[in-house]
């Protein structure tokens, strides 16, 4: 169970784009308290500390974590997604002490990234978060990087991936701005890109190194692991709760008072939540006999809403993507396993590999 | 751009699952050798067997296993006595060439077949590969064995199945045997098998008859998948090449109005002409297959990358 807490509307960027709103509303420590208590379910809770720019309150994550330390023996692990510039050295010290994970968006290369990540006076801020990022990956070389695709950067993407690898980064979760103007040939011009890199990632494998793509290290899982759901159980394994203290299933659905699920004080409304998810859950006919049916993002609520206003249809430019990626990804895996490269098997098969792999770190050390 | 079901993809199917992998542990009995050279990962490692031999003593040694070991409180530790088995593991098969398996190595002869392709001496195909693999830097000995090295023939019951089959090679079991290479690098570990038609006749189980249909990149596939069971204690690359059966592509010219000796000529130029061709292409194809085997021997570091 994660609970996504907003702790402010307010962000310190403009970029172009950001799909919240852009309010002034910030969060209580009371109502991020309330929130925890009545919806924190079970002995071990995520807490995700976003926003807004969630390092716009960092007193308020300081003593949210207090407060959480004082009740065991319900455990918390912590995250914050920052868009790093306001990273500073002592913010990561304190984060590191307290077992806070950092989570930082970065959108590749400059040109890719300064077209859209902006100040609010339009300026791109590539060059303070390239600061950030360092600061960042010198103290946690596994912190993870969110990068934004955008349809008129798609022909960047791949040489965004080799720089963001050059500068240390090991795991990275790319996202589609699936509500972006995608054009037929933005998506060829897509597909030519994950080509080059699944060239780029069979040559990591190779050569052992670790990194983790999320567009092919996903999917290769969704074979893998056949009984995984691909569906995100909307409502059920994460909570966003607004900065007023209203419940949302999903962090897309924060402010939209048409999907919230309860407050704060009240707690989660459960009848409201079971329908939520069931909407969400029911098969979608035009995927029916799909193949990739049980194993592409169809029914991820966030996307399907912020692409076609409704959680009950799919997007053609999703449906599109995944048709484009699943047999990249696939060939890919089917090179590295019949060739038995060892990292690839050890990584996707191997329970082990985190322990392993945090061993040989240790070892290095 | 639309919403498009894709009832018939079947990309997953050349990996496994991670069920079928528990059934083939060997798999995951090489690690990856920046683990295994690092000094303070194998000590952490005998840290760890030090710590677990009791429980690794009371399991079945035979059964080397990943026990998972995440966050779970009852989780166990990895069975290090799989670090120790890992001296033995599992060979590399180099992927063949993909437009190689798309598009060639299939074939008809007899009353079925129109134009039929044509087979290229085994003895030519083998000088071709040797040329090509001594020029990327192998040292190649010829007929080498190795022992237990899983041979993928046919059974004479799947043979039996076959249309037009009349007889079939018989004694032929999926197993373990010795299996001599056509060329082999035993210093480096690289052993080569150039299929031709006679292997096709053994391995295949393949039928005698008026009507023979032959696909060599189906027979190439198997072999490789038999091939990847092999385990020994040092990394061993296998490749495999396959006759290309090159179309002819060529087409013949009418030939009106010529005396009977100027047509007896004409057909005799056409036919070395052909025959010409139809060689130059076949050794194309395959020295193709051979150059991207050596691309991947050069990606594995086990030759040097051109001057």
């Amino acid at each position: 169970m994660h609970l996504t807490l907003h702790l402010t509307d307010r962000c310190n960027l403009a970029c172009r784009y950001c799909y919240a709103r852009h309010g002034t509303a910030d969060m209580s420590f009371e109502t991020a308290v309330a929130a925890i208590e009545k919806c924190a379910q079970g002995p071990n809770c995520g807490i995700i500390f976003f926003g807004g720019e969630p390092l716009l309150r960092q007193a308020l994550i300081w003593r949210i974590m207090d407060w959480c330390e004082t009740r065991p023996p319900q455990r918390f692990h912590y995250k914050v997604t920052t868009n790093g510039t306001l990273l500073d050295d002592a913010f990561l010290d304190e984060a590191l002490e307290r077992g806070l994970h950092v989570a930082l968006s970065h959108d590749g290369a400059r040109e890719a990234h300064d077209a859209f990540r902006v100040w609010p006076d339009g300026g791109g801020t590539c060059a303070a978060v390239d600061d950030a990022l360092a600061r960042l990956l010198r103290k946690r070389p596994y912190s993870p990087v969110l990068m934004t695709v955008n349809p008129e950067m798609a022909g960047r993407f791949a040489e965004g991936v080799r720089e963001l690898q050059a500068k240390g980064v090991q795991y990275l979760i790319v996202s589609m701005n699936f509500a972006g103007p995608w054009t037929d040939a933005a998506l060829r011009t897509l597909e030519k890109e994950f080509r080059k890199l699944a060239d780029w990632h069979e040559e990591n494998y190779r050569k052992e190194r670790k990194f983790y793509f999320s567009p092919f290290d996903k999917r290769i899982a969704s074979r893998v692991f056949p009984e995984r759901s691909n569906s995100c159980q909307l409502g059920k394994r994460q909570i966003s709760v607004g900065p007023d203290g209203r419940l949302f299933p999903c962090v897309q659905f924060a402010g939209r008072d048409e999907y919230a699920i309860g407050t704060a004080e009240t707690g989660i409304d459960e009848t409201r939540r079971e329908e939520i998810y069931r909407r969400n859950e029911r098969d979608k006919p035009e995927c029916a006999d799909c193949a990739l049916e049980r194993r592409c993002h169809n029914k991820c609520g966030c996307l399907n809403l912020q692409t076609t206003g409704s959680l009950d249809r799919i997007s053609p430019v999703l449906c599109e993507y995944e048709r484009l990626v699943f047999p990249i990804a696939d060939r890919l895996a089917e090179r590295l396993y019949q060739t038995r490269n060892a990292m690839f098997l050890h990584r996707h098969y191997n329970p082990a590999f985190p322990v392993l792999s945090f061993l040989e770190d240790l070892g290095a050390s | 751009m639309k919403i498009q079901k894709l009832p018939a993809y079947r990309g997953a199917t050349g990996y496994p699952t991670q069920a079928e992998v528990q059934r083939m542990p060997e798999l995951l009995a090489r690690m990856p050798a920046r683990w295994e050279q690092s000094s303070g990962f194998a000590a952490l490692l005998g840290l760890l067997a030090l710590t677990t031999a009791p429980r690794a003593e009371a399991e079945d040694v035979d059964a080397p296993k990943f026990a998972p070991v995440m966050a779970s409180p009852d989780a166990q530790l990895p069975d290090t006595s799989v670090a120790q088995k890992a001296r033995k593991t599992a060979a590399v098969v180099a992927p063949m060439l993909e437009e190689a398996l798309d598009h060639d190595g299939r074939g008809s002869f007899g009353c079925i077949s129109v134009c039929p392709a044509t087979f290229m001496p085994e003895d030519e195909a083998l000088e071709l590969i040797r040329t090509e693999l001594e020029a990327a830097g192998l040292h190649l000995r010829e007929g080498v064995e190795l022992d237990d090295v899983m041979a993928p023939v046919q059974k004479p019951e799947d043979a039996k199945q076959q249309s037009g089959a009349r007889d079939w090679e018989k004694g032929n079991e999926l197993g373990p045997r010795p299996v001599r290479f056509d060329w082999a690098d035993p210093e480096r570990a690289v052993y080569v098998e150039y299929l031709a038609k006679r292997d096709y006749r053994t391995w295949q189980g393949h039928m005698v008859s008026v009507n023979d249909s032959y696909d060599f990149a189906a027979l190439a596939r198997k072999v490789a998948e038999a091939y990847g069971q092999y385990r020994s204690e040092d990394k061993t690359i296998f490749g495999v090449f396959f006759e290309p059966l090159a179309d002819p592509g060529v087409a013949n010219p009418k030939l009106e109005g010529l005396s009977s000796e100027q047509a007896r000529r004409a057909s005799w130029e056409f036919e070395r002409m052909e025959a010409a061709v139809k060689g130059e292409k076949g050794r194309d194809k395959l020295r193709r297959q051979v150059r991207h085997f050596v691309e991947f021997l050069r990606k594995e570091g086990v030759v040097a990358p051109p001057k």
